[in-house]
């Protein structure tokens, strides 16, 4: 029988609980950076990390997570998991974006398939007001 | 018959879209344009406040008024007010036009409540009235308001005291002709309406010494046919206005393609066989026509926010960004690609740098004065406003009041530099552009500076004006 499909709002609700579930970690879901909206950040260690969930249009994935590097330390895409091609690899790549999959079956809410490098866009301003705002609305729910 | 009288004091045209546009005309903005288009419905809703806003803060710069005629053509809903106090109604303004251009629109769109067609237009009386109405109109759009009893003390003491004089000043530079929006499916009968309407309103203007303008307005299809374009040129042979004032339909500069462009051009071309011609909606690649002698373009119209194109009928309003005029782009863009864009430029090395490479307006030297990397933040302050959308919960960022006016104020002073670019600074600053934020902006930011090189470098005539 087949699973009923899951959407993106449950695939970030799902990881934000996890995520919060870690002491070590501040979560927020649905951030306001530079005009666009990232699905999830988390900061864990002092390291920024941001989450575009698509379960569909990688490329648009893509072009929105590109924005999220002048914001944060390492940008994802997120997606359930998946074969990635060669053209999707190659994008990911070139861009500076990681790719993880979607995971419920282990202690991490994700699975890195492509590791995202650190970005080398990061503007400072941004960056600490993400801080600031991952600090202030820290939360286990959307 | 066309009057000696200029119909535009010079190429930089700003519109007046809203009260709130109004601070950033005035003061040190003033001197930094020509001349003012004012829309009717703006005339009709603050009649008094434009009034004082011409003769007294804008210090009687030159404007002229546009009728808005093709208002009434469109679907009625697009006339009909939003409020949940009136719904249905007909806007305030638009019914003060109503009311002021009578017969045939009167009855047909304010009473009927159905939008006016070209066989409304037959009859010759009316049509002629129709006419004088709309020029009246604009004619004494100022002076009327300077007369009411409330005011009109008041400007009889600055008269007598010599601040003020009443006259020429007071009356729009032009009038403009009512017209109606040309597809290439309801071309004819309109063009049939609008070159009568502009045959009537020369005789009338010039009986008033005040020059016509001619506006003409088309959708965007026409452009991808160049006999129909001469076709419209050849029918308003007829005419001979003193200005042409030409608006394609949500025709963006920036994303047009090279075919377009060079339709836009012959589109320009084609009237200013006739008569000057302003753009009434354009961006940089009209203004870089200007400077460079082409198309026949004696001015270009832009206003505050969105200006540099615009849709006949209104389009929805969208969550605003900040957008921040990029220079070397001659674009609005994404706070966040402005960012790139002046990082891949080298703008914050240091605030010197930043004047070099990025901006050198007075808003800019307000702004980016000690640390250009953070003093820059300043154009893309916002705040965040959580809501749901289609059942997700979304937050959103929406620009600060002073963020916009930091954008704005910036946007002008830009515009003005722009106005004064030579020949070669034109085509060398979009050279520079492709070369040096192609790779970082991509093309759907930045392509547009390699199409508009391409097409004014090999138009017939570039490079014969040294400005």
């Amino acid at each position: 029988m087949a699973r009923p499909k899951i959407g993106e709002l449950e695939l970030v609700s799902r990881a934000l609980a996890r995520l919060c579930a870690d002491p070590g970690i501040q979560a927020c879901a649905n951030v306001p950076v530079l005009g666009r909206c990232v699905d999830l950040v988390y900061l864990r260690d002092s390291r920024l990390f941001t989450f575009e969930f698509k379960i569909r249009d990688w490329r648009r994935a893509i072009q929105q997570a590109r924005d999220h590097r002048l914001a944060g330390d390492y940008a994802y895409v997120c997606t359930p998991k998946r074969a990635v091609s060669p053209a999707m690899r190659a994008a990911l790549l070139r861009n500076g974006i990681g790719l993880a999959f979607c995971c419920d079956d282990r202690d991490e809410p994700f699975e890195i398939a492509i590791e995202a490098p650190k970005s080398n866009d990061t503007w400072s301003v941004a960056r600490s007001a993400l801080v600031r705002y991952i600090t202030e609305h820290h939360r286990s729910t959307l | 018959m066309t009057t000696s009288a200029k119909p535009i004091a010079g190429p930089h045209l700003v519109r007046y879209g809203t009260a709130a546009d109004q601070r950033f005309l005035l003061g040190d903005f003033l001197s930094t344009y020509d001349q003012l288009v004012i829309n009717a419905t703006m005339v009709a809703h603050i009649p008094g406040a434009i009034a004082s806003f011409i003769t007294q803060r804008a210090r009687l710069k030159p404007f002229c008024v546009d009728p808005q005629t093709h208002a009434f053509q469109h679907d009625i809903i697009h006339l009909q007010s939003k409020s949940s106090r009136k719904p249905g109604e007909i806007k305030r303004s638009l019914k003060i036009l109503l009311e002021a251009y009578g017969e045939p629109v009167a009855s047909r769109v304010g009473q009927a409540l159905q939008s006016v067609l070209p066989g409304d237009f037959r009859d010759s009386h009316t049509l002629q009235g129709f006419c004088e109405r709309v020029l009246e109109f604009q004619l004494n759009a100022v002076e009327r308001e300077t007369t009411r009893a409330d005011v009109s003390k008041y400007y009889r003491y600055l008269f007598q005291s010599k601040r003020m004089a009443p006259g020429p000043g007071f009356r729009p530079s032009a009038l403009v002709a009512p017209y109606f929006y040309l597809t290439e499916a309801t071309m004819r009968p309109w063009r049939t309406v609008n070159i009568k309407c502009a045959q009537l309103a020369q005789s009338w203007a010039a009986s008033k010494g005040i020059p016509l303008a001619v506006q003409v307005v088309i959708s965007r299809e026409v452009l991808r046919d160049p006999s129909l374009i001469d076709d419209l040129v050849r029918a308003y042979e007829v005419v001979v206005p003193s200005l042409f004032l030409i608006w394609v339909d949500s025709f963006s500069e920036h994303s047009a393609s090279e075919r377009e462009l060079r339709a836009l051009v012959q589109l320009f071309t084609g009237f200013a066989g006739i008569a000057p011609v302003v753009n009434l909606y354009g961006g940089f690649f009209s203004v870089a026509l200007q400077r460079l002698g082409l198309g026949g373009l004696v001015g270009v119209t832009h206003g505050l926010e969105y200006g540099e194109e615009r849709g006949v009928v209104p389009v929805g309003g969208g969550i605003p960004v900040a957008k921040f005029y990029l220079p070397a782009l001659h674009k609005r863009v994404p706070f966040r690609d402005a960012l790139r864009a002046v990082r891949a430029l080298g703008g914050f090395r240091s605030a010197s740098a930043f004047r070099t490479v990025v901006c050198d307006c007075r808003q800019c030297r307000r702004v980016i004065t000690t640390n250009p990397e953070t003093d820059f933040a300043q154009y893309g302050e916002a705040r965040s406003v959580s809501f749901v959308r289609s059942g997700q919960p979304i937050t959103m960022e929406y620009p600060l009041p002073e963020t916009k006016e930091r954008c704005a104020a910036h946007y002008m002073w830009s515009k003005h530099r722009e106005y004064r670019l030579s020949d070669r600074e034109v085509l060398q600053s979009l050279s520079d552009a492709r070369t040096r934020l192609g790779r970082v902006l991509g093309a759907e930011v930045a392509g547009h500076c390699k199409v508009w090189e391409r097409v004014l470098s090999t138009l017939p005539g570039v490079g014969r004006n040294s400005k």
